[in-house]
Parts: C-alpha cells; structure tokens; sequence
C-alpha cells in the first residue's frame, strides 16, 4: 500500500490523494447490486464523460470512479471525481447543480434534483444520478449520498475566494467558482461569481483574481471591446460600462490585479453592489 | 461558390451532390471547405461545432463570422454557467441566422451529462424531451437529431439503436416537421464499429457521429479495428459520417513533449480525419474565440508529410503504450491473472511522469500472483483480445524490466 500512497502523492497537489479509492459495496449504501468499479485516469476521461470530460479535466480532475448500483429496482450511477483542489470541487459543483434543486447539507455543499445529487467534500466532488427515464427516489440519492460522504475524507469549508463576493442581496446557494475561460473570455480565469435579487431584477457579480494588474487590464478590454454604447466607469482604477448584445447591461472595473464585473442594472443599486465589490477588494488587500 | 452563396443554398435547405470542395489559392480566416452530409442534401463545414461545457454565444457568433455552420449539442452541455442549448438558441433564435445554420442536438434528459435516454424510454417522453430543446434553442426544428452516445451506458446499450420507441418519436417528430434527420452519436467503447455498421445497414439513419482519429486506422501500424470499412459503407450508403474525438484523446503535456516542426497537433489530427473523404467534418470543443481561429485555420487544408510525422511521433510515444478506452476486455484473457492495466498505468507514470521511484514502489507493492511473471513464455491472448491492438505482452515485459529492478519479480 506505500507504493499506492506514493502514487497518490505524484499529483502532488494540495487536494486529494488519488488513492485507489473504491466506490462501497452495495450493502454499505443500502443498495442490493452493483456492477463492477470502474477508474478513470485524467486524459482518459472521455471514454466515461464523452465530450463533458473537457469540463472535468479544466477543473483539474486527477481521477473518476464510477459504479452503478440497484436499490430498492432504482438503477443509480454514482461518480467520485478526484480535483488537485478543493476550489475546483467546489468550481465543478456551482458549474453543474441543478436549475431548481434543493440546497443539501451535506459535505461541504449539495444540491438535490429530481433524480440526481451533486456534492463537493474538499478535493471530491460527487455525482449521483438515476438512471431510468422520469425516475425520482429524492430520499433514496440523500442516503446514498450521506453514506458517500462518510468514506470521504472531512470538507474544507467554503472557498476564501467566496470572501471578496458582497453577501447583501446576495442570492443563497447561487455562488460559483469560474477557473478558466470563464463566460468565453480567453483572458478572464480564477473568479467567483453569485446571483442578487436587485429591485431592477436580477443580476450578476463576479470577482476575477487575476495574475497581474496588466492582466486585469487585457480583461477589462477583451470584454469592454464587444460592448455596444461604451462608456467609461469611474470605479477603481478605471473601467467601462455598455451593452453586450447577448448578455444585455454590463459594468466592469479593474482594481490591482482584480476584475469586478456586473451583469443586470448597472445603475442605483448596480452601481451600489459594484461599489461594494470595490470595498471588498480594498478590504482584502 | 463562396462561402456567402453557399450559405444561401444551405438556407434552402441545400442540394444534394455538391460534394466536396474548397475555395483555391486564397488565403482568408475561417471555413473554406464545405462536404455534403451524405444523403441528407446539407452541405457541413469541414470543421464544426461541437458545443459541450462553457461555450458562451460571442463565441457562436464569432464561428458563424467564420463560416461554421454545423452545431452539435445536446441538453446535457453545460458548464461555466452556460446550457449549451440556450446560447445557441440565442445567437441562432432569429430566422435570418437559423436557416443558414445546420443545429443537431440529441434525445436526452435535461440535466448532467450523461443523460441519454435509456432502452424502454417511453416514445412520448423522447418528444416531450425534444419539444423542451426547441424551446431552448428558439427554433421550431432540429436538422439532425440524434440518439446519445450509444455504447456508453452499461452492456448491451448498443441495442439502443433498435429501439421501437426512439425510431417512433423520431418519426412522430418529423412528422410534425420538428425534426429532419435522424443520427447516432457512439464513442464506444462497447462495440462501436459493429454499433455504426448496424446503423449504416439499417436504412433508418440519415447520420452518424462517430470517435475517429488516427488512432482508429492502420496508418500508424494499430491493429485495423474495421472503422474505415464501416465509414466507406456509409459512403456508398449514403449515410453522412462526423468524426469527434479526433485528438484520441491527447493530453496537452504528452503534445507539449513532441517537436512539432512547426506543425500543429490539432490541425494535423483534423487533417487525418478529414482526409478520409467520406467524413463530413471534425466536431471541435473550443474554450475561446482564440482557439476557435486556431481551429477553424485549418478548414480547406490538406494532410501532409509534417502532420504525418507528428501524428507518427505521437503514436510512437504513446499509442501503443496507452490503455485506451480502460475497458478491461484484456482481463478475462490472461491465464496469469496479471493486473494489466493497472501495470500499464505504472508504466506511463515512469515513462512520462517522471515518476520512476514512485511506481517501483507501487510495482514492489502489488502481490506476485498480479506481476507479469509468465508473459515471456506465454502465447499473449491478452493482446488478440486488446480492441485498440496494443502490444500488451511486449509493454508487460518492458514494466517488468522498468519497474522489477534486477532482483525485481
């Protein structure tokens, strides 16, 4: 087993080990069949996810298991994907919770469908999906996913990230992490970003940490360049406001190595939430 | 006809027989080929969307500039904040774009990838099911809909194919004029070629999207797995063939290890796939404009001695070292019992990871009755049985001695 734990530690990151963790045997999840486990290395995850393993592999997935299981005649696929980070299990849990579920405490953040449950516990993050058509055992995924948790290693809390995203009006459970190419941007990575119910309607804040003040900077202009009415904000070290033709009203502004940008009303209260988002950063430094 | 005019003949719904062609001797970005999808009449470019994850609509808009004008999606892509579906429906929801664009989308649940409808699907909730996609994608038809990612789900999903229920919704939804052809979507691993040939034979599928890449061929010396065969069929059948899954899966750092010569791993992986003349295009994922350009630059281009030898160099290094698709099929013929691919796994880790020490120690960690202490002398079933044809009795031997040690098992 050293070799085993050595192996684990080649990817040498801060989260998980990819030990050769097997997925419970059926009776330890309440189920009565299970088919065989099944172990992706990154690069082949494809053969499992198809074209979704792109996702998965940005988000720095080291490793997936993957077995079915049968309780109660509900057919159940569960999923453990390894992350180098726990900001990346928690990236790929805001990417993919289900429109609608029902937040879960579980692990360190779970979101519960109709027939499927998502969690993330420190550097894992967690699929759990029925299988047949128009299937919905809520119940039967929370036990599952209870037992899961428990052979998983303890949660590490939500991400510092979170810290720089204002809460007032801040929308419960909407958080997410972006790692990369986030909204299409090629110059826009590392950010989070939440939901806020403002009186205009709703809107959309994210804070990107980027590597360096010239970095924030290509972004501001990367995403100002396909604003239609560009004008200029006067927030931070500078930015601009417009209309994107697909995402409607924007605001963004730079401050050091820091993006803020703002999609809804970017007027009254945008403006406020924007100005707190400045605070934040000046508070964080 | 340029691209322009082309895309006047696809709004009309196009006409067959067009064939292949490309614009001569002019430099310009974007698509400059267009293939005939088979029987369907549509014209496809070479390079193609495909649209999993986080592709947001700017970019959409930037492929269309570009002259792309086949999207591929399914009402499982998402990601980064994005439904695959709602953005192409809002770059594509007005008329004026819609009928010049080709969107193929897929029967399945909406809701994480995978969601593909299983056998015994109930007809009446594929329709509901597709109904919903034509919401998202703000139009009143789907070109090309297909079943998803037959092969993938657990043994015997392949007979996904005959499915009563699924040819039923199709023909439901034609009917109604929501749908126009019928495809198949199969990256294996369970039984692709004989999955496409059964499709091709059927007479009931307009389509097909199938994993090809230089891998699938014999080009490179792997063991011929019949794919080239069964597209050739499709060809004279005239059932039209995508290719995804052209890169085989190549991971940045193995492609960063190779001297390109200037040549671009990419373009030479599309290149391979589309010098087959019965492929309509590549399905491409891209993250960004950027690697939109960089993809859609190599549209129109022919397959020469530089992506030749990269894709050479490639399959060298990793190809026959590689367990493809972890299916497991070598298992059940080893009369040793050995841990193939865990074995193999240890291999990679010391020949590209850097990690020798680490896998001496997992290798000094498995039990003897797992070593590959017999291959030497034994006649190999294992690699008859390997689908992608790798040499597991010589990669055996070889973790043996790399990882054994001198006084090593």
């Amino acid at each position: 087993m050293r070799g085993l734990l050595l192996l684990a530690g080649l990817w040498g990151c801060a989260g998980p080990a990819a030990t050769l963790l097997p997925l419970p045997e059926p009776a330890q999840l309440g189920a009565q069949v299970a088919g065989p486990v099944e172990e992706y290395e990154r690069g082949r995850l494809w053969v499992n996810l198809n074209g979704a393993a792109s996702l998965y592999e940005d988000y720095g997935c080291q490793r997936l298991w993957v077995r079915s299981y049968t309780a109660e005649g509900v057919r159940l696929t569960a999923r453990v994907f390894a992350l180098d980070l726990p900001l990346h299990a928690f990236g790929l849990f805001g990417q993919l919770r289900p429109a609608g579920g029902r937040p879960l405490d579980l692990g360190d953040g779970g979101a519960l469908g109709e027939s499927e449950l998502l969690f993330w516990q420190g550097g894992y993050f967690v699929s759990l999906l029925l299988r047949d058509p128009g299937a919905s055992d809520p119940a039967l995924l929370e036990r599952v996913g209870r037992s899961l948790s428990r052979q998983l290693p303890p949660g590490t809390g939500p991400p510092a990230l979170l810290g720089l995203l204002p809460k007032r009006d801040r929308i419960a459970h909407s958080e997410q992490y972006l790692r990369d190419n986030a909204l299409g941007y090629a110059s826009l990575a590392n950010g989070v970003g939440a939901e806020y119910r403002l009186e205009a309607g709703p809107a959309r804040l994210y804070v990107f940490a980027l590597e360096s003040p010239s970095a924030a900077r290509a972004g501001l202009e990367e995403v100002a360049s396909g604003l239609e009415e560009r004008r200029a904000l006067d927030l931070g070290e500078g930015g601009a406001e417009g209309r994107d033709p697909y995402e409607g009203d924007t605001a963004l502004f730079v401050q050091g190595s820091h993006l803020v940008l703002l999609r809804g009303d970017v007027g009254g209260e945008g403006r406020s939430l924007l100005e707190l988002g400045a605070m934040a950063l000046s508070a964080s430094r | 006809m340029d691209r322009r005019e082309f895309m006047k003949v696809a709004g009309l719904g196009a006409t067959a027989g067009l064939g292949s062609w490309a614009w001569a001797g002019e430099e310009r970005p974007g698509i400059r080929s267009y293939r005939a999808l088979g029987r369907t009449g549509l014209q496809v470019s070479d390079i193609s969307l495909g649209s999993y994850g986080g592709l947001a609509p700017r970019v959409i808009e930037r492929a269309f500039e570009l002259g792309v004008n086949y999207y591929d999606t399914a009402p499982d892509y998402r990601g980064e904040g994005l439904v695959s579906e709602e953005s192409l429906g809002k770059v594509f929801g007005s008329p004026a774009k819609r009928t010049k664009v080709v969107i193929a989308t897929k029967m399945c649940a909406a809701r994480n990838y995978p969601a593909h409808w299983p056998r015994g699907t109930a007809a009446e909730q594929i329709v509901k099911g597709v109904e919903e996609s034509l919401k998202r994608l703000r139009t009143d038809h789907i070109d090309v809909l297909l079943l998803h990612g037959v092969g993938e789900l657990e043994e015997g999903d392949q007979e996904r194919v005959k499915d009563s229920a699924a040819l039923e919704a199709f023909a439901r939804l034609k009917k109604a004029g929501k749908a126009r052809f019928l495809g198949m979507g199969c990256h294996g691993p369970r039984q692709m070629v004989q999955t496409v040939e059964w499709v091709v034979d059927s007479g009931q599928y307009d389509m097909v999207q199938v994993a090809y890449n230089f891998f699938a061929g014999t080009d490179f010396n792997f063991r011929d797995q019949g794919l080239d065969r069964v597209i050739a069929k499709a060809g004279e059948k005239g059932v039209g063939v995508m290719a995804m899954k052209t890169r085989a899966g190549a991971g940045e750092a193995e492609v960063a290890r190779l001297s390109t010569g200037g040549a671009n791993f990419s373009h030479a992986c599309f290149k391979w796939a589309l010098s087959n003349p019965q492929v309509a295009g590549v399905l491409v994922t891209v993250r960004n404009a950027q690697e939109l350009e960089e993809f859609t630059a190599a549209s129109g281009l022919s397959y020469g001695p530089g992506d030749e030898r990269l894709l050479g160099e490639y399959a060298a290094a990793f190809g026959r070292g590689a367990c493809r698709i972890g299916c497991g099929d070598c298992l059940d013929h080893c009369p040793q019992g050995v841990a193939i691919p865990t074995l193999l796994r240890y291999r990679l880790y010391q020949r590209s990871y850097g990690a020798g020490e680490s896998a001496r120690a997992a290798y000094a960690e498995l039990p003897l009755a797992l070593q590959p202490t017999s291959c030497a002398t034994c006649a190999a079933p294992c690699a008859a049985a390997c689908p992608h044809g790798v040499d597991i009795r010589g990669l055996m031997m070889e973790a043996r001695g790399l990882l054994g040690g001198a006084g090593g098992a």
